[in-house]
């Protein structure tokens, strides 16, 4: 893969010159937090490369929270339209790890076949621009210890910090030529590059939220402690809001419902995020609901992320930002639920026979 | 033949009515599928001969238990709006103080011509078949709820609370600011109006039919509320709903 350098006083340089080329978003403060907004100056950029993730991820972009999917007409000839996404490019900026692999889950939940076109028109438009971390963003984010710091891919641009300089990992030809508009990008020298790597190895030491066990056996564990007690005392306490599911990078539901005009004859079908956590997620036509209880909705967004997506996956389908923990009002926490569960798990372990 | 429509307003301010005129385009398309023979707000008719009632405001004087049911007798489907008739609403403050002091500081020395009962929600006089929450009321959810009624549908009114709006529309969360909110138990469908706008969600559109109110007492009490603080809370809109059973178990009059 090939790397660039630019020098970091001349980044600002360079984003004036991708507005005049392409749409660009990027993470502004939002009271305070931060979340992902057009800009249309370099000075707008809130974030000095470090910010608390976004109030929500960029996957509103590729995936709205409310979106139009089929116009329709019930009059004496009825007519259904499918809505065709028309959007520009756009160049999201400042894009963390644990958000560069959100977003690639997503393209593999919604890319692979049956593809979703809606998902697929916006994500082609698409141009991701990374910013690496190298430091934990506060005592929520758990991304090490889930695989979310590290990225491999995922991404069109990717800059790092290294002492004055951005070390800018090029991941597509898309992005090469958005960084080729600056004269101010060069060629890295070898051995700044293995610099840059031997600090990316020790980086990961400085961040201290650590899973007890490893993220591959988290599948495992969660078979072993489905009938857990932890999982009634969360459902006693948790409120079944659906903040968490609203604010996670790699949450993919939704729901599709018809609003129908009044006096002409006319309709629409859009679809909302969904949440699991929610009491009417897993309602059907008859009224079973096969997650009546909050526990049992707070175990299955535990095993979502961490067994039956990991198990078809791959990976972890929770890449560590810490949005739901920030987010949740009575402190539910997937790496403390995680922790708790192993911890217990252990106690609970019977001895081996003696010999 | 159109259905007949008439509106017909309790204890309240009536502003849900002057949701309904400022539908815009949606009331032109009302007027298309529906005869209004009744609006005291809009039009001076006062027909008495309709199919569905649409009820403004609480019931809080005895005659208008006699008024809702004479209403709920002539009408095939009848529809509350309004945290008023849904909820009882603001009215129901009063339930918590002696109906005889209230009656005076609101009357003066008219009080005697004025006979009070305890404020509740229509629902508690009368069945409702359709019911369009909110402090005022959001007009997009009475457009939905009165086109599915008319096809004979059944509207899709979330069950879930202000927080998952609240949160996709990338507001702060109102804890995070400082403030209390009831937002993560009070239904959604306001597109979160008041959070999004800078206020704590006060409960308008009453509770999602599993709150948690435990969890949300919890809250209140980390953020320093006393029980009592709290119960208050709960009363501004809720007086009339029997939920968090020892609300009414504290009297605080002052």
């Amino acid at each position: 893969m090939p790397y660039k350098l630019l020098k970091r006083n001349q980044y600002l340089n360079w984003v004036g010159k991708l507005l005049d080329k392409i749409r660009v978003a990027a993470p502004v403060p939002k009271e305070n937090r931060f979340g992902y907004a057009e800009i249309s100056s370099p000075e707008e950029l809130g974030y000095q490369n470090r910010y608390i993730p976004t109030l929500i991820p960029p996957k509103k972009y590729v995936f709205p929270r409310t979106e139009l999917l089929v116009n329709y007409n019930l009059g004496d000839q009825p007519q259904a339209e499918p809505q065709k996404v028309e959007t520009e490019p756009l160049a999201l900026l400042g894009v963390k790890p644990c958000d560069i692999n959100g977003l690639r889950q997503l393209d593999m939940v919604f890319l692979e076949e049956p593809i979703d076109p809606h998902y697929a028109r916006r994500r082609a438009g698409l141009t991701i621009v990374g910013m690496d971390c190298w430091e934990p963003c506060d005592e929520y984010c758990f991304c090490e210890s889930v695989g979310g710091l590290s990225v491999s891919s995922g991404y069109d641009l990717l800059f790092t910090e290294h002492e004055d300089d951005y070390i800018i990992s090029v991941g597509s030809e898309r992005g090469g030529e958005l960084l080729a508009i600056s004269d101010a990008v060069g060629d890295v020298k070898p051995e700044l590059l293995e610099a840059l790597r031997e600090g990316q190895l020790r980086k990961f030491q400085r961040f201290p939220l650590r899973l007890s066990p490893d993220w591959h056996s988290l599948p495992l564990l969660l078979t072993g402690t489905y009938r857990s007690k932890l999982w009634e005392e969360l459902g006693a306490k948790d409120l079944s809001c659906g903040a968490c599911n609203m604010v996670c990078p790699t949450c993919s539901c939704f729901d599709v419902q018809d609003e129908v005009g009044l006096g002409a004859h006319c309709g629409k079908k859009l679809r909302r995020w969904d949440s699991c956590m929610l009491e009417d997620f897993a309602k059907v036509g008859s009224g079973e609901n096969f997650r009546k209880l909050r526990a049992e909705r707070v175990r299955h967004r535990i095993l979502r992320k961490f067994k039956y997506q990991l198990q078809r996956y791959g990976e972890s389908f929770c890449v560590g930002c810490g949005r739901c923990a920030r987010a949740c009002l009575v402190k539910i926490d997937p790496l403390k639920v995680l922790n708790e569960l192993w911890e217990r798990s252990q106690q609970d372990m019977p001895n081996p026979p003696s010999a | 033949m159109k259905p007949k429509v008439a509106f017909f307003d309790f204890t309240g301010c009536e502003g849900c009515q002057l949701q309904v005129i400022s539908l815009g385009d949606d009331l032109l398309g009302l007027l298309q599928v529906v005869e209004v023979v009744n609006f005291r707000e809009a039009m001076s008719d006062r027909g008495q001969d309709y199919d569905i009632a649409i009820i403004d405001g609480a019931i809080s004087q005895p005659a208008d238990i006699e008024r809702i049911q004479a209403i709920r007798k002539q009408a095939k489907t009848l529809v509350a709006i309004g945290a008023c008739a849904c909820l009882g609403g603001v009215n129901s403050q009063k339930n918590f103080r002696s109906p005889e002091d209230v009656r005076r500081y609101v009357y003066g020395d008219r009080a005697d011509l004025i006979p009070t009962i305890p404020a509740r929600p229509v629902s508690q006089v009368v069945p409702v078949d359709w019911e369009v929450r909110g402090c005022p009321i959001t007009r997009s959810e009475f457009v939905k709820v009165i086109s599915a009624l008319l096809r004979g549908l059944r509207p899709i009114i979330p069950n879930y609370p202000v927080c998952k709006e609240c949160r996709a529309h990338e507001n702060v969360c109102m804890y995070d600011k400082g403030m209390v909110c009831l937002g993560p138990v009070t239904r959604a469908g306001c597109d979160p109006m008041c959070p999004s706008f800078g206020n704590f969600c006060f409960g308008c559109r009453g509770l999602i039919d599993n709150p948690n109110l435990e969890a949300e007492k919890e809250i209140l009490k980390e953020r320093g509320l006393s029980l009592e603080e709290i119960i208050r809370f709960f009363r501004f809109t809720w007086g009339s709903l029997d939920i968090a059973g020892d609300m009414y178990q504290y009297d605080f009059i002052d």
